[in-house]
């Protein structure tokens, strides 16, 4: 058979060339199935990819459920926690294992909308990043800032930091115009969004990861089209997606900032202890901001959910310290865990 | 008849015409307020983007298509206008009004339906701080759509002589 | 039939419905229709129907059209043109074509605060072309000189152009946006030398009258332009002080508009109440048809079209100049038909690799792209800038006498993309300057 795998990411995009295409090539070798895959929002943009799925112009697609939260409440529901965890490693797994195997109804909610959620990973940690030095957490009072939201919001204010809301790919205008002092974002946007044309300091403490991201849903009408063997051959290389998404997409791509800021004179500087402070005590309230947010999306049973996904991250914690930096043991425990156990019927 | 139903279109035409003008000047008097709250109080308003994205955007792209199409506006390509013969003109302009109408209606089923499932999910959209509801914008293209199909229909039965005097 | 055969039948029925005078966004909106169904399914072309107009329209950066168009409404209704045409054409009635030369400044003007070239060229036709017309310029050349100039607002910073290319394709979007400046200028100087050589050799084109006026008048009439260069420098101090961002400026400016049309005393309620509507009508016009082309986007996506050229790059022979030559093809022919920001979703992903496999430099590139890009808006069946002029200036020119006069620029516009890609120093040296 033949799929249409839809993407927002550009073809240049580390996790879409790195870890994607490298999935979609071993499927291709592995059955008979061949994907063509349309990088860059052509078939759908990023809003538009639950669309998409639902009426058939993608068969398969990278989707950003934060686009569509109330079509996808609970899994938007998840989004929310950003501080449990902050090994991209970790939380991919968490994350997976709390989507596929532990939350009911955010499985219901991709059916309802005639998708199938595969692949649930975690973004790398974001990062505060100013246009100006930073000595201590002093300087942060009354900067400007541009969170993505939940707990972070509560982090500025521990800070004394206002709120200013920029959209992405506008951020680094603001950051060289002076509109806003720092924005809070992934060490890649460095370049991908040219962060590093604002960028001086940047506060070497990860302060949340985007969760609940979805590198290959897939439309369930296109699903049950395939045969036995080739949907066998997509769920045998999950595990190889979400590994070479952290290793080969988000490792490659912090080294990549990392580097960057190093040849552009950005610094990175040691968080004090009224910064460190600070992300503790939304760490410690994160459970309690994120029901509230559950509350007011009306999430029945929500507490279970994320409880459970607690649970996940802790579990993951553990096994990550066996793993180490073993992908292949790594892709193995994957599969035990989580897609050995999985029903998509 | 036809003369009630042009005068109600007319109606039409300036309530829409009234909202649009509504909406595109609280997009201007929201982004300035938005800027000038930034500049003095160093912080921004909550949804700015979103609430002129998702309403003032809405309103100003599809409320004025009635009266677009009523000032005989909406664009094309006359490449071959001078070769017509009066006659030939105006099965052309009965000919495109029959097919906006038929586009017309299709869109406005279409915008419908996605406006129904919007209402029935209570469709929200995330803000940095919180949540903002969308679903009423969506019943902006119905309605403008299916107006604007009701004039292209007016038009088509109307005799010409009151054509060219509504175009 | 395969899905490419199906696509180029799709486009041959654009040009053959174009042709019976049909709506533009109709024929866009109604073919992709009929395209996608029969390249997919009933459903999935619903689909595209059900979403595309509002997902297309509900759009932060596309709010910068309406407000910019606001700005230009107000600013003519408001009668502060016609003070500043009026003292352009006092000062500049010896240089043959010179209200079209003013208007052309004027754009790269306007261009340095506006982030769109349909903003900058709505707001411009709005402005200049009545004038000019007022002084019996030819309406090709009058017209033409509006859309054309009109490019520069995505050439000059700020450019909404530039922050996409750069999201796109990873580049730095301070390089792109300082790269882009000179051309930008380049380009302004350029059309201004063929207006001049054209209306010389050709003076019926910019009729020049005899009347010798003192220079206290002269200086009188200066005086009163004043509201023009206030706004245009508001504005582009508002974005370079930080106060607004690019996007914002639109609405900025049209608010400045407002308080100069007070400050003047030429503020009346219903002059404004007719801009807002002006500006609205505007807007829907020029949307229905962006959304149409939007639709023909995924039409055009889905027919492999994409798949198409990947091949075609694949099997260029070695060397750049195949690569140009290429390109030139791809952007011209998708310019015809397609929007800006369709073109970029479908070339960016192909060429962008081809680019780092040859050692091209990035910003280079995307200053060339962008520039195709805009040719794209000028270029018939589907030019965006044109019928954007012709949406603000009404029935007073049909639109083949402005692709006409439009022509004349699109030659310029070879001479410039041959230069920029021929001395890439042209693009580089600002911000090689600037330490980026
Ligand atoms: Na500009
Ligand atoms: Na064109």
């Amino acid at each position: 058979a033949e799929l249409r795998y839809g993407s927002s990411q550009p073809a240049v995009n580390a996790v879409y060339k790195n870890a994607v295409t490298p999935f979609i090539e071993r499927v291709e070798e592995q059955s008979d199935l061949s994907i063509r895959a349309y990088p860059g929002g052509q078939l759908a943009s990023a809003k538009g990819a639950l669309d998409s799925l639902r009426d058939g112009t993608a068969d398969a697609s990278l989707l950003i459920p934060l686009w569509t939260p109330s079509e996808l409440p609970y899994i938007n529901g998840l989004m929310q926690v950003l501080f449990t965890g902050d090994d991209p490693m970790v939380v991919t797994a968490a994350i997976a294992e709390t989507v596929l195997l532990h939350c009911p109804p955010c499985r219901e909610e991709m059916l309802e909308n005639g998708a199938i959620s595969l692949a649930p990973y975690s973004t790398s940690p974001y990062y505060l990043q100013c246009n100006k030095a930073i000595g201590s957490s002093d300087d942060l009072k009354g900067t400007r800032a541009r969170v993505v939201g939940g707990g972070q919001t509560r982090l500025l204010e521990e800070l004394g930091a206002t709120r200013v809301i920029v959209t992405a790919p506008e951020i680094a205008e603001a950051l060289t115009r002076n509109r806003i002092d720092c924005a809070v974002a992934p060490l890649s946007w460095l370049q991908s969004y040219s962060l590093g044309d604002g960028v001086k300091t940047i506060v070497d403490q990860p302060i949340g990861t985007a969760r609940g991201m979805e590198a290959f849903a897939v439309r369930k009408e296109s699903w049950d089209r395939l045969s036995d063997a080739e949907q066998q051959a997509v769920v045998k290389n999950l595990p190889a997606l979400l590994a070479d998404i952290i290793a080969r997409g988000f490792a490659e791509e912090d080294r990549a900032a990392i580097a960057f800021a190093k040849d552009h004179g950005i610094s990175f500087v040691e968080p004090d202890a009224t910064f460190t402070t600070a992300v503790d005590t939304v760490r410690q309230n994160e459970r309690e901001i994120v029901m509230a947010e559950a509350q007011r999306r009306g999430l029945h049973d929500f507490e279970s959910i994320l409880d459970s996904h607690i649970a996940s991250v802790e579990k993951w914690q553990a096994l990550r310290d066996e793993i180490g930096d073993d992908t292949e043991r790594f892709n193995a425990t994957l599969w035990d865990e989580i897609y050995s156990k999985i029903d998509l019927d | 008849m036809k003369i009630a139903m042009m005068a109600a279109i007319r109606r039409l035409e300036y309530v829409m015409n009234a909202v649009a003008v509504a909406s595109i000047a609280l997009m201007m008097l929201h982004i300035v307020a938005e800027a000038g709250t930034r500049l003095v109080l160093r912080r921004s308003l909550e949804g700015t983007t979103e609430i002129v994205a998702h309403y003032y955007m809405i309103g100003v792209v599809f409320l004025p298509l009635l009266s677009v199409r009523l000032r005989g506006r909406l664009i094309a390509a006359n490449l071959i206008d001078a070769w017509l013969s009066p006659a030939a003109d105006r099965a052309l302009s009965r000919l495109s009004d029959l097919l906006l109408a038929a586009w017309f209606i299709f869109l406005s089923v279409a915008s419908t339906i996605t406006a129904l499932r919007a209402t029935d999910t209570s469709e929200y959209i995330e803000t940095t701080t919180g949540l903002l509801t969308i679903w009423p914008s969506r019943w902006a293209l119905p309605v403008a759509l299916s107006a604007t199909a009701l004039a292209c229909l007016c038009a088509i039965f109307a005799a010409p002589a009151d054509r060219s005097a509504d175009a | 039939m395969s899905s490419l055969t199906i696509g180029l039948v799709g486009i041959a029925a654009l040009v053959v419905l174009f042709a019976l005078r049909l709506p533009i966004g109709l024929v866009l909106g109604g073919v992709s229709f009929f395209g996608i169904w029969t390249l997919t399914s009933f459903r999935t072309a619903f689909g595209a129907v059900k979403s595309i107009p509002y997902e297309f329209s509900a759009s932060w950066s596309l709010t910068a059209i309406p407000m910019f168009l606001l700005m230009g409404a107000i600013i003519h209704r408001s009668g502060i043109t016609e003070q500043l045409f009026r003292a352009a054409r006092l000062w500049l009635n010896r240089l043959p074509g010179g209200l079209a030369v003013a208007t052309n400044f004027a754009s790269a003007g306007f261009a340095a605060a506006s982030g769109s070239s349909l903003a900058t060229a709505t707001a411009m036709a709005r402005i200049a072309v009545p004038e000019m017309l007022r002084y019996r310029y030819d309406p090709g050349l009058a017209a033409g000189v509006v859309a054309s100039a009109g490019t520069l607002g995505a050439l000059i910073p700020p450019s909404v152009m530039f922050v996409l290319y750069g999201v796109f394709a990873e580049e730095s979007i301070t390089d792109l946006m300082l790269a882009g400046t000179v051309p930008g200028i380049l380009t302004a100087l350029v059309y201004a030398a063929m207006i001049i050589l054209r209306c010389k050799r050709n003076p019926s084109l910019a009729p020049r009258s005899d009347e010798v006026v003192p220079l206290g008048e002269r200086l009188r009439a200066l005086a009163g332009i004043w509201p023009l260069p206030f706004l245009i420098i508001g504005v582009i101090g508002g974005i370079y002080s930080g106060v607004v961002s690019a996007t914002e400026a639109g609405a900025y400016g049209a608010f400045l508009a407002l308080i100069a049309a007070v400050l003047t005393g030429r503020f009346r309620w219903r002059m404004i109440g007719e801009a807002f509507l002006e500006a609205a009508l505007n807007t829907a016009n020029i949307f229905f048809i962006a959304i149409g082309a939007a639709l023909l986007t995924r039409f055009v996506v889905l027919a492999g079209i994409p798949f198409a050229i990947s091949d075609l790059i694949d099997a260029l022979p070695g060397g750049v100049v195949p690569l140009f030559v290429l390109m030139a093809v791809v952007y011209l022919a998708a310019g015809m038909f397609l929007d800006p920001i369709g073109i970029m979703l479908i070339t960016i992903p192909l060429f962008v690799p081809t680019f780092h496999q040859m050692g091209l430099d990035g910003v280079l590139m995307g200053v060339v792209v962008v520039k195709f890009l805009e040719v794209g808006l000028l270029t018939p069946p589907v030019g965006l800038n044109v019928f954007a002029v012709k949406a603000s200036i009404d029935d007073a020119i049909p639109i083949t006498t402005i692709f006409r006069g439009v022509a004349w620029f699109l030659v310029c516009e070879a001479i410039i993309i041959t230069l920029l890609l021929a001395f890439p120093a042209i693009s580089l040296t600002l911000p090689a300057l600037s330490g980026h």
